[in-house]
């Protein structure tokens, strides 16, 4: 794989908030790469630091937040090292983004078609008026949005939750980015209307090429629209692997208790497994591995405790996995997996 | 997974609940029927799953039941009684035989009280006040004793969501509205929760009304399965039935648009793209509610609302001009 396959190569990233406890450390040591034309996910449960990545990427971290070490390559040019002026070139052209709540991303007194056409003018600052409307209309119709005319003068409040975030969409594309980061972009949103966004978000990027990154919770989307995953807990990566290895012979403890806790529409149906226990408070993180208090298979060996493996290829070809013994974990899941359809024969 | 026991424990009939919304500009009012005319029964010991999208008038179902909502028309029976004509002392009984627990556990726990008051506040309210009991129901549903005289603030979601569980089965409830009560938490954790509600279902012999938009967890905890569209019951049957030969163009459509968590089976089977949104419920269409999304739509539908009807007579209704199972999956995609 060239270098110049690579749109984005984010290197040993940490990111610190300040809080009133302290400096805490939101994400430890985070890299990973995205290649053209990839989608690529990101899945965790809430606090395990996705977003945040995110954030820290586009340099929209809160103000207490900031990043304290590694680096964000973007097209050649290391984004944690600019400043907003410059970062304001770069979001919004050749790094687009769509947002979770396309309610509150969007402002509720401006019409619609003027704030798409924002996202073209500041990149833009000399295209014509008419031009501007021209390409806002073509991005609308390119999101599948009817009567595009007519949209261009509504309010956000006029559009249903599926046509918002259709128009959160157009803002990401409007300048042909050449990466999108979207962030739970459906999760506020009913099944129908998911499938449609995603639908369309498969037939934009098939269009302009764009690579994607989904940041999201959802195993089932996941394993439907992306080629490669990393799994996320407590601000650290523990597996990264293509899509159909992670999901048919998951290495990392964590990322086999996930895809079994998982309710399956198609599946038979027993007790579910639970991963016991809370995920971790980042403000009082574990020694050693940041998932060995829950983890079934350390069986309270001390190098868990004391020792943070390092995120290492396995055997297969392209997969990285954080744990010190990662080569037991398919025998381990075979047992612990089947014990628990025992168990519940039993309880029966 | 047979219920433990089939007493008929609610019944609802044609149930209504109209809601008078004021019109944009401010003059006059229109009625917007969040309830049009729902029927079911739900025996001891059961779970029926309730499922839609938002809006379709799942959670209003849940409230006008426990009477938080006040129903327009139609019959809510409990235990044969009617709960809608009842005197106001038989509803307090009434009342701790249905209890609750909400999505949100940061909203529906009061953060000033410690667990121990917030379980004890019910039995208290019904003169039953004891010890005991609220360490058993603690105790029940996985929490230390000595969380008891800790606050809701020092706890995550899951285990506020077992101190709402608990606090719904301190009064010995025969039917717990469970509304979107493991959508807001993370999967391993909303795994926890499930069995936790299985569980207890096994030994208390509850009956749940689970309200819930992810199917998946639907299926799982479920015997049988209501879909709901826009204030009707448009398909009814064993979960099963529901799940497996869906005779509804909707429940299709919702099933198929659930992503599968397994890349190997990508692209296998052809997703039933909806077009559009959700009606206005203000107007809604005529004829059959679903029909301007509707895959299957003929000239009929804007006429004739279908009935909620059980064609094969084997219990799982559908209220369809067409209903029938989906063909086995070919290689042409749906056309509109």
């Amino acid at each position: 794989m060239s270098d110049s396959d690579l749109v984005l190569s984010v290197r040993d990233l940490i990111v610190e908030a300040a809080l009133a406890e302290g400096t805490v450390r939101l994400v430890d040591g985070v890299s990973f790469e995205v290649r053209a034309h990839e989608v690529f996910g990101v899945v965790g449960e809430s606090g395990s630091g996705k977003s945040i990545t995110m954030l820290a990427i586009m340099g929209l971290l809160p103000p207490n937040a900031r990043i304290a070490g590694g680096q964000v390559v973007f097209m050649g040019r290391d984004l944690a090292k600019l400043n907003e002026k410059e970062l304001q070139q770069v979001r919004g052209n050749k790094l687009g983004m769509i947002f979770q709540d396309p309610m509150t991303s969007l402002n509720p007194v401006l019409r619609v078609g003027k704030q798409i056409a924002e996202a073209i003018r500041i990149h833009h600052p000399r295209m014509p008026e008419t031009g501007v409307r021209r390409r806002v209309i073509e991005l609308l119709e390119l999101v599948e949005v009817p009567n595009p005319e007519q949209r261009y003068r509504q309010f956000p409040h006029e559009f249903s939750g599926g046509m918002r975030q259709r128009a959160m969409i157009a803002m990401a594309l409007a300048n042909e980015p050449a990466l999108l980061i979207a962030d739970e972009p459906t999760t506020a949103l009913d099944v129908t209307i998911q499938a449609q966004i995603m639908e369309l978000l498969a037939s934009v990027r098939a269009r302009t090429g764009a690579s994607m990154i989904l940041v999201t919770h959802d195993l089932g989307l996941v394993a439907e629209t992306t080629d490669r995953v990393a799994v996320m807990y407590g601000g650290r990566i523990l597996e990264m692997a293509c899509v159909h290895d992670l999901f048919e012979i998951p290495r990392h403890p964590y990322t086999v208790g996930l895809l079994n806790s998982l309710p399956e529409l198609h599946s038979e149906d027993g007790a579910l497994y639970s991963i016991p226990g809370q995920p971790p408070d980042i403000r009082d993180r574990p020694s050693g591995c940041v998932f060995h208090p829950r983890c079934g298979l350390q069986q309270g060996r001390a190098l868990c405790a004391h020792t943070q493996p390092t995120l290492a290829a396995g055997r297969s070809v392209g997969r990285l996995v954080a744990c010190h013994f990662a080569e037991e974990t398919p025998q381990w899941a075979a047992v612990a997996m089947k014990m628990d359809t025992v168990l519940e024969k039993e309880n029966a | 997974m047979a219920a433990a026991n089939h007493r008929e424990l609610l019944r609802v009939e044609d149930l209504r609940k109209h809601f008078r919304v004021s019109k944009v500009g401010g003059w006059g009012s229109s009625q917007l029927r969040a309830l049009d005319g729902v029927s079911f029964t739900l025996d001891g010991g059961e779970t029926l799953g309730l499922v839609g999208e938002s809006g379709c008038g799942k959670s209003t179902l849940g409230r006008t039941i426990l009477g938080l909502h006040d129903a327009t028309s139609g019959q809510v029976l409990l235990k044969g009684e009617n709960l809608l004509t009842t005197r106001i002392g038989r509803k307090r009984q009434h009342r701790r035989d249905m209890q609750v627990v909400f999505q949100d556990p940061y909203a529906s726990l009061d953060p000033r009280m410690t667990i121990f008051e917030i379980i004890a506040e019910p039995l208290r309210i019904n003169g039953v006040f004891d010890r005991e009991r609220v360490m058993e129901m603690l105790a029940c549903v996985g929490l230390r004793p000595d969380s008891a005289i800790r606050r809701p603030a020092e706890f995550s979601g899951g285990q506020r969501q077992r101190i709402a569980i608990a606090r719904a089965l301190a009064l010995d409830p025969a039917l717990v509205v469970l509304d979107e009560a493991v959508s807001a938490l993370d999967v391993s954790i909303q795994a926890q929760i499930v069995n936790l509600l299985k569980s207890l279902q096994r030994e208390r012999g509850l009956a749940y009304l689970f309200i819930a938009h992810d199917l998946s967890v639907v299926r799982h905890i479920s015997h049988r399965v209501a879909v709901m569209y826009l204030g009707k019951i448009v398909e009814t049957g064993t979960r099963d039935q529901v799940f497996g030969t869906a005779l509804h163009p909707y429940t299709q459509a919702l099933l198929s648009a659930v992503p599968v968590p397994d890349p190997a089976r990508r692209g296998r089977e052809h997703r039933i793209v909806l077009k559009g949104d959700l009606p206005n419920p203000l107007e809604p269409p005529s004829g059959c509610s679903f029909r301007t999304r509707c895959f299957k739509a003929r000239e009929i539908c804007t006429r004739v609302e279908p009935p909620l009807a059980d064609d094969a007579g084997i219990g799982h209704l559908a209220a369809c001009h067409f209903s029938a199972p989906l063909a086995a999956p070919t290689d042409k995609p749906f056309v509109y």
